[in-house]
């Protein structure tokens, strides 16, 4: 690894980050609200110091290579999370540095999980800083700096595959810089669309942009501590339903829709074995709430937002469902694990992954039966080489070990076994809220600092899709 | 401009790279996973893995928007294929490298319009005109191929040709004959028959044929020019070299490695001596005479080789050494070693999809021999609807001399009051930036 050249493109980005920060300082000041401003102000001082050293001592010249790839995306994810969090703890949001740190990274990771303890009652800049995060973070701030930046070569290609989700990232255009804005002017349209039906259903244009923001991020922040719950409003709950899952399906598909290919969102695999699966535990969800007291309409709706709440990582609710039985709560715990699809803004594992994963086991009984067959697993159309087979097996190996580590640690420091379980695969998962101490209804303010750092390091393993992170902790990156 | 490339070799990934850094969308296509992921890793282009003959392949990979569709895998066969494929199914222009120089019916390295491709070209050919365009430039002051390398065009000054022409031209006829149009007189170009006497200042222009390029020079010089040369590698490279030289009137001593090759070489070529042998052996070449060899070609399949046998002859005192060199990035390492000029079959044909990518009638525009004067390539493609009348009538810009032309392989001179014809290159001398006039006039004559 290259530092300096880490060095000059990481300045680039920072820069833009503060140009980020521009929007609640200037929500600040046009609100005359002096803490907030002077929060937002020192913040985005201190990022333009920093990107001014780093362009000192940056090297434009020389080109990114794979493994300055990794510098700049693990350091741009760990100041996006420190940085990003010191307006909260400047304007008093949050109690302390970790609360901070936490509260931004998981922001930017499109978690949603939070530490306020009392959102209803914090100001409009936190808000709109919280939910602002969530949408750069849901497509992805390297991507966007892909998107934006033109001069980066095959470069950008190593920046925007450390960066997107799923087994195989693939281009949409010749150029890896077109595909990127391809992608971030879809994810922006949608989003427009999703922010005007939420004030045409009667939300306030605030709420409007940042619930819109927080639900096609798959994010799960709340300008509210009842969620989207606390809007009562049967259409927008239907309308974030509706967000949540095209946040959880491969944003390729809508571009092949654009381009007038409609049947591949319908005739996408991965897209099919989505929809069975929210269908699957939805169904489950309902039948326990006609048994209790919810009415037919009450029942589907409710049932349906909790699972693509669930299934697309996003977390926001509008029911507690911790309340559930035992099996629908296990059910939704194991659906934290599987994510959206790749190519989405959703976290975990991908549909895809477990989809092959699946489709590998079938074939093994096959060949017990038949051991002289052959065998391959096809993805839709495309068949899936052992490569790529290696790299789910031991992609979802990791994801155990660190889910499992994690745990021990996080149950170490005082969470009880469901409380640790969860909140770890919540946060690996970037869902949000998980079951028991940190459940729809709680927060994630009451753990320790070592378990909230150590839900961090989850955070970004998740969203980075693991590899990118640990590549990091490799002496093989380092040598120059 | 939408580009697709058939093969992520050494030749493919060196067109991508080139083309993809003009601002084209280059999309690369490979049936190995290997060559595609190495692809991935170094240049920012979309690539499609599989078969290239296959419709749907091409399908996918959006062939029928292509712009431009160039084949350059190892296999002839697949090459033509998917350029006939793609041709029919709607890219705009398609290239093909085949390597067989059997495949093709005449001489010219190029052939257009087969299976409705643009053009196939033959790299090896391509390779050996370029390789005796360096050896004969020694001679010249400029020297460079046009019209498929038909013909080539020539700049020697007067003080080369050791020859006193201060009396007059007296024998002009059999000059033009000998393909000399003109000459350059103070940054000025000058037709024949507008300049009493040649002096030692002057540059003498003269297109001719390809293979006629000796005998003219000869007839110029009166002095005639044979030279022992020694080529290295019986390939098809080999082969094709060996052939031109000694049409050029040059001894040409072959060597190879492979028995069966010299064999069905010395049967090909009855002037030609033929040695089995290794082209890296030192006591071989110096068996050979070597330090009497006015130049040594080392064209074999391998790098190593012709490297090492290059440098070996340099060392023995050859004065001029050329090399092939196969692996893109490699050609200053050789000329730093002392090799006197290298060609490359991947740069070759990037300047050919550069050439058949141009505009309507310019083929190409080079700076020749001062800053003020262009040489320009006019082609006329089969159905282009033209005016008949002699090209000298159709009011060329100022200052714009037609120097001669090649139509289906029957040489014109710009004397003989050619007119346009369907499938005919036309050269054309003029001042700075003339072609975009030159154009203009073209088109105006297009008939309706």
């Amino acid at each position: 690894m290259n530092l300096r050249v880490v060095g000059y493109h990481s300045h680039l980005m920072l820069f833009f980050m503060a140009g980020l920060l521009a929007a609640p300082f200037s929500l600040a000041m046009y609100e005359g609200l002096l803490d907030s401003s002077i929060a937002y102000g020192i913040t985005i001082v201190l990022v333009i110091v920093l990107s001014a050293v780093l362009r000192y001592f940056g090297d434009q010249l020389t080109s990114v290579k794979r493994q300055d790839a990794f510098g700049i995306v693990a350091f741009i994810w760990v100041v996006l999370g420190v940085v990003g969090g010191l307006p909260f703890y400047i304007e008093g949001v949050v109690s302390s540095i970790p609360s901070a740190i936490f509260e931004s990274v998981s922001g930017f990771t499109t978690t949603g999980a939070t530490v306020i303890t009392d959102i209803d009652s914090i100001s409009r800049p936190a808000n709109l800083w919280r939910h602002l995060s969530h949408w750069v973070g849901g497509m992805g701030i390297i991507v966007l700096f892909v998107a934006i930046f033109p001069h980066l070569g095959v470069g950008a290609k190593h920046l925007f595959k450390s960066e997107t989700t799923g087994p195989i990232s693939e281009g949409l255009k010749p150029r890896i810089r077109h595909t990127a804005l391809r992608l971030w002017w879809i994810y922006a349209g949608l989003t427009l669309l999703c922010m005007s039906l939420y004030s045409l259903f009667g939300m306030n244009w605030f709420d409007a942009i940042c619930h819109a923001f927080s639900t096609l991020s798959t994010g799960g922040f709340s300008t509210k501590a009842a969620s989207i719950g606390g809007f009562n409003s049967s259409a927008i709950e239907w309308v974030t339903i509706c967000f949540m899952f095209i946040g959880g399906l491969n944003f390729g598909l809508y571009y092949a829709f654009l381009h007038g290919n409609a049947k591949a969102l319908y005739t996408n695999y991965e897209a099919r074995l989505f929809l069975g699966i929210n269908i699957a535990v939805a169904v489950c969800i309902m039948l326990f709430l006609w048994t209790d007291q919810y009415s037919f309409i009450d029942g589907i709706r409710t049932a349906l937002f909790q699972t693509v709440a669930v299934t697309t990582t996003t977390g926001l609710m509008t029911d507690n469902f911790d309340r559930y039985p035992d099996t629908i709560r296990i059910l939704l715990f194991l659906c934290m694990f599987v994510g959206g699809c790749a190519g989405s803004t959703a976290g975990g594992l991908k549909v895809s992954r477990i989809g092959i994963v699946l489709k590998s086991i079938i074939n093994e009984i096959k060949k017990v039966i038949r051991p002289q067959a052959v065998y391959s697993i096809r993805l839709g159309s495309k068949s899936i080489g052992d490569e790529v087979l290696k790299n789910i097996f031991s992609f979802i190996a990791i994801y155990f070990l660190i889910f499992a580590g994690s745990s021990v640690i996080l149950s170490w420091q005082g969470l009880d076994f469901l409380s640790a379980v969860s909140s770890v695969v919540a946060c690996l998962s970037s869902v949000g809220p998980g079951l028991g101490s940190v459940g729809p209804l709680m927060n994630y303010e009451s753990i320790s600092t070592i378990g909230k750092l150590v839900l961090c390091f989850c955070m970004i393993a998740g969203r980075l899709e693991i590899f990118v992170v640990l590549a990091i902790f490799s002496p093989l990156t380092w040598r120059k | 401009m939408k580009i697709h490339i058939i093969g992520a070799g050494d030749v493919g990934r060196y067109l991508a790279r080139q083309l993809s850094d003009l601002k084209n969308d280059v999309i690369l296509v490979d049936i190995s996973g290997r060559a595609i992921a190495q692809v991935e890793e170094k240049l920012d282009v979309m690539t499609a893995k599989g078969d290239a003959t296959c419709r749907s392949l091409l399908k996918s990979a959006g062939v029928q928007d292509s712009d431009i569709f160039v084949a350059v895998t190892g296999t002839d066969g697949v090459n033509i294929l998917a350029s006939a494929l793609a041709a029919e199914m709607g890219a705009k222009k398609t290239i093909a490298r085949v390597d067989s120089p059997n495949f093709f019916m005449d001489q010219t390295g190029i052939e257009r319009g087969l299976l409705k491709t643009t053009a196939l070209a033959c790299a090896p050919r391509l390779v050996s005109f370029e390789l005796v365009r360096n050896f004969r430039s020694q001679y010249v002051n400029q020297i460079s191929n046009y019209a498929e390398n038909a013909l080539t065009l020539t700049a020697v000054s007067v003080a080369k040709l050791h020859r006193d022409f201060t009396e007059g031209l007296s024998d002009t006829d059999r000059l033009f004959e000998k393909g000399v149009c003109g000459v350059i007189r103070d940054a000025d170009y000058f037709n024949l028959s507008e300049v009493g006497g040649l002096y030692e200042s002057d540059v003498v222009i003269m297109l001719t044929p390809h293979s006629q390029f000796a005998s003219s020079l000869e007839s110029l010089s009166q002095n005639k020019v044979s030279e022992k040369v020694i080529v290295v590698g019986g390939g098809d490279v080999g082969g094709e070299l060996a052939n031109l030289m000694q049409l050029d009137g040059h001894q040409v001593t072959l060597i190879d490695i492979n028995r069966k090759q010299c064999e069905v070489l010395s049967e090909r070529f009855q002037d030609i001596t033929v040695v089995h042998g290794d082209g890296t052996n030192l006591v071989a070449l110096e068996e050979e005479g070597v330090e009497q060899m006015k130049a040594f070609f080392s064209v074999t399949k391998a790098d190593e080789v012709n490297l090492m046998s290059s440098l070996l002859a340099r060392d023995l005192g050859v004065e001029s050494t050329f090399s092939l060199v196969h692996r893109p990035g490699y050609a200053n390492v050789y000329e730093k070693l002392g090799v006197t000029a290298t060609v490359s079959a991947h740069r070759l044909l990037y300047n050919t999809v550069d050439w058949l990518n141009s505009s309507d009638w310019v083929m190409q525009v080079s700076g020749f021999i001062t800053s003020r004067l262009e040489v320009a390539e006019v082609y006329i493609r089969p159905g282009a609807t033209i005016s008949d009348e002699p090209i000298a009538s159709i009011g060329l810009p100022n200052g714009v001399h037609l120097l001669g032309g090649v139509v289906h392989g029957e040489y014109l001179h710009g004397n003989q009051n050619p007119r346009f014809k369907e499938g005919g290159y036309y050269i054309f001398i003029g001042p700075n930036g003339f072609e975009k006039d030159l154009d203009k006039t073209l088109s105006k004559v297009k008939k309706n």
